[in-house]
Formats: C-alpha cells, structure tokens, sequence
C-alpha cells in the first residue's frame, strides 16, 4: 500500500500541497487579547502570566484555564480585557511609580472602553518590582475613577516594605472574570496527571542493567 | 499614563546611526546593569525588529514542530505514552501561543505572524521539515530535539527583553518534562530487544546531521552579532551552544551503546571544544530555503488549518471587538 503521507492529516483529509488558496487572516481574525493572572498557592499573590486571545471574556477565561493551568498548581484564576487595564509609566531610577506626577484631569480622561464608571466602586491594584518579573496583585482599593483609584493605590501600597513599585496597573473589579470558590475543583484532577512531570520518569536502573549485561558478555 | 492597547510606532528602517543617541545610551546602560527591557520603554529600530523575527521564528517552530509528533499520537504504543505524547504536543501548542503573545508586545499582530508563516515568508527552525518514519523517531525528536531546544533557551532566558525571557521561564519548566519523556522513549528502545535497539540507532541516524543544523551554521564574526550580544538579544554563538549540547548528550547516547554517525567527532580535552564532520552546510541551506523533504506538507497543514478554521473565527467574533496589543 504506498501512503502519502506519514501525516493522518493529509492523507485522510487529502489536504493539498500547494498553498495558493491560502486565504490570508485579516484583522481581527485572531480576535483580541485578554490579560491573565494566576493565584498558583493560597495566601500567595495573584500574578499576572501572560495573555490569551478570545472573543469575549467566557471564552478568554476557559481558554485561560488551559493555557496556564493545566501544568503547574492553581487555586484561583482571574482575566481582564486588556483594553480595561490601564498602566502606568515607569518610574524614575530609584524612585516609586507613585513619584509620577499625574492630574487628575489626565487620569480621568483616559479612556475605558466597555467600561460604565458610573458601576465601578473599586479598583484592582498590581505592582511591578522591577524592570523583568511578573506584575503582583497588591489589593484593591474603593473608588470611582481612575484618579480616586491612583490617590487610594498611593496611599495603601505606596509604602509596601520591600523595592518601591516600577510600574502599576489599574483596573476596575468588575472588569475581571474570576474564578468562583465552586470552580477551584477545575483544578483537583491536576494531581492525576503526574505523566506530565518529569520527576516521574526514571531511567537510571534501566541503564545500569544495560551496562551490566554489556560488560558480562564482554 | 495610557489606556490598554498602546501603540507602537511603525516598524521603521530606523538605522543605528540615527537613533536618538542619548536614548540608545541609557537603554545600553540598562541592558549592561542586567536590567530587562520592557514594551513600554524605548528601543532602538533594530532591536525591536531582531527580536520580534527571532520570537515569531521561534512560535512558528514551536507549532510547526508539533506537527511530526502530533502525526504518532494514534500511533503510539500503549496508552501510557500516548498519553504523554498528547500532553507533550498539546504544551508545545500552548508554547506557540507564550511566544506569539511575547512578539505581540513588539507591535506585529498575529494574524501576521501566521501569514508570513503560511506564506514562507518567515521561517521556523528547519529540523521540523525531516519525517518521523517510525515509533523511535517520535522519541528522538522528544529527548534530543527538545535538549537542543532547552540549550537554546535556557541561554536566551537571560536576554534583555522582559516579556520574552518571562515566556521562556515557564517554557524550559514545561520542556523538562518532555526531556525525561523523551530520554526514557529511547531508553526504553535502546535497552530492549535488538530489533528494537536497531530501530533507535536508524532514528538517531537520520536525525543527527539536522541536529547539528538545529544551531545554525558557524558564526561569521559580523558587526551586527557583536551588537545582537551586547543587547543581549542574541546570548551565545551558533557554535557554543551547539558545543553544550555535544557536552551535555553525546555522553548520554554512547553510554546506550549507540554510534552516532559521525567518524570525526571527538572532544579535545583540554579547550573543552567538540570537533565534527561538516554536516553538509548545503543541504541546510536548500531546506532553509523551501526544498526539504516535508517545507511543502508542513505549511500545507496550517493553511489547512486556518482555512478550515474561518467560519468558527467569524460565527464567534463580536461586532464590537477591537485589537488591542498586549500589554506583557
């Protein structure tokens, strides 16, 4: 029997193998981008992973779920429309992101899109130690606008012991998808898959034997 | 401060010469203190058009290198490893996505980056474009083709771009773990029957000379690595990490009794330096260029892919859905 691929793909689906009825992705065809935070232990901080792309929060969320769950331990999980997260710039060396100057007038000003202020009473808070590691979820503060959530951030975890923050990130509460305390069992089943982790595959004896044997045929 | 989704200005031919060179001062100062840059903060042209071709060339490998394995998911023998290998496919799948999201943060969308893909404008590592003919191949790939891939990374985790080396941490976690699935795919061969050894040793045959290939040709010292180096874009040559890869798993497959296929290679013991045969820089060059045995299938599959994927991409886009770029 010749096959004419090694590949299922295309000798099931006879996929050809020329590309000229590639039809090139437009905008938006990879819809758009939500930001991702993980809570990998209790009493541990959030921090942010990465982002995922989806065409609404729900689906942003289960896919949240799979990019940067599945691997490593998580007991909450939290995404955000990225166009809902506003950040700072970075502060000057050796200074705190809070040292910046902003008007209120300028804060306020910048837009949120999909966001109705007037069912906002709180603000997420996330700190960036330095240039490099991950943004950390520091608490959130009451507050209406942006330049009430920047004045309450500043006065809540502007004095954190440890660095001062390089930059921070704001956003309102209910701009998040989090995870519920019925959803933490999506993550029971991880310690089920040990064939994930390489701690699991031990090889050593098996090569032993096999020098063994080697060496009393020689 | 700025809303989510700031934009980045065109990707311009800005030359080094005509940077801003206070600015290109303190992002070199920052870089050697060790510090990382950022999406916000400024960058030379060159830089942020290096990087992203580099990030986007490593997400296209990462999907296109599923390919060869992903076809012995139905295939593998017993469940044990099917299930692994379906685990191992589907991170690398997701380790395609870290990236792309890494490269996003430099201004090129995604839907770019899977165009010039399909249509060979940009390139993915060229060991992907060779078959995995049997079972043994399938765990070549993961124990050696995954090593060469950690050296790689595992160097390039310490360079200057933040969003990047955050990607690679949590890739080279996830890769430790295809590693050992690998190494004990081709333990579990090399120590068993003699058919089975025999099948192993053919693998490792065929996919040695695209492993010395997997690091790129030796360096020529240019201009343009040195200032790569310097900005940590680029952290070691084609020929270190291709030599810590000799280093580290030369020893491992002699010590199964296996020969790998290449009367030249040796170590001087004394500069700690590999020496091996040419492994045919042309043939590198040819399927670099489109004409390996599989460049034509693999892009063939994700066109496929992309093709037969639009209606659900359109049936589920909101209306009111605007791009907007990541913020890290």
């Amino acid at each position: 029997m010749k096959i004419d691929s090694l590949d299922p793909r295309v000798s099931r689906l006879k996929i050809s193998a020329d590309n000229s009825d590639f039809r090139p992705l437009a905008n938006l065809d990879d819809l758009t981008t939500y930001q991702v935070f993980v809570r990998l232990k209790d009493k541990r901080p959030l921090l942010h992973v990465g982002i995922v792309h989806g065409p609404d929060l729900e689906i942003a969320f289960m896919h949240a779920k799979e990019q940067y769950s599945r691997r490593l331990t998580c007991t909450e999980l939290w995404v955000v429309p990225t166009a809902q997260v506003i950040c700072s710039d970075y502060a000057f060396v050796g200074e705190s992101v809070y040292e910046l100057e902003y008007s209120a007038a300028d804060l306020d000003n910048i837009e949120l899109p999909g966001v109705d202020l007037s069912n906002v009473s709180s603000f997420e808070i996330f700190h960036q130690s330095k240039r490099g590691v991950q943004q950390k979820h520091v608490g959130s503060v009451e507050a209406t606008s942006l330049s009430g959530a920047f004045l309450k951030a500043k006065e809540a975890f502007a004095n954190l012991p440890k660095a001062p923050a390089v930059s921070i990130w704001l956003s309102p509460s209910n701009a998040f998808r989090k995870s519920t305390e019925d959803e933490k069992e999506i993550w029971n089943m991880l310690d089920e898959k040990r064939y994930r982790d390489a701690i699991v595959y031990k090889v050593k004896h098996k090569i032993d034997a096999y020098k063994e044997k080697v060496r009393s045929n020689a | 401060m700025y809303g989510g989704g700031n934009t980045f200005e065109k990707i311009t031919a800005t030359k080094l010469e005509d940077e801003d060179p206070i600015l290109l001062q303190e992002f070199e100062e920052k870089i050697a203190k060790g510090g990382k840059i950022e999406p916000q903060d400024w960058m030379p042209a060159l830089y942020r058009k290096q990087l992203t071709r580099m990030i986007e060339q490593h997400a296209h490998s990462e999907i296109i290198g599923a390919l060869p394995e992903g076809t012995w998911i139905t295939r593998a023998p017993g469940f044990r490893r099917k299930r692994a290998i379906l685990a191992k496919v589907q991170d690398e799948i997701g380790h395609a996505q870290l990236l792309y999201s890494a490269a996003e943060t430099l201004g090129k969308t995604r839907e770019a980056m899977i165009n010039d893909l399909v249509t060979g404008k940009s390139k993915y590592s060229n060991i992907f474009n060779y078959p995995a003919y049997t079972w043994a191949d399938a765990a070549v790939i993961a124990w050696l083709v995954d090593a060469a891939a950690i050296v790689n990374q595992t160097a390039n985790a310490k360079g200057s771009y933040g969003p990047y080396s955050r990607a690679l941490d949590r890739i080279c976690i996830e890769e430790s773990f295809h590693l050992k699935y690998g190494h004990d795919a081709v333990v579990y061969l090399a120590t068993g029957t003699d058919m089975q050894r025999q099948m192993v040793q053919e693998a490792l045959n065929r996919w040695w000379k695209p492993l010395m290939h997997f690091f790129g040709p030796p360096d020529k010292q240019s201009k343009h690595t040195e200032i790569l180096m310097r900005w940590k874009v680029k952290m070691g040559t084609n020929d270190e990490m291709r030599n810590q890869f000799m280093d580290m798993y030369v020893p491992k497959i002699w010590e199964l009794g296996l020969d790998i296929p290449d009367a030249e290679l040796g170590k001087d013991e004394e500069t700690g330096i590999w020496s091996f045969a040419d492994p045919d820089w042309e043939e590198f060059k040819r399927v670099i260029n489109g004409d390996g045995p599989l460049n034509k299938e693999r892009l063939a599959v994700r066109k496929a892919v992309e093709n037969n994927s639009e209606w659900i991409r359109k049936a589920i886009l909101s209306p009111e859905s605007k791009y907007v770029v990541p913020l890290a």
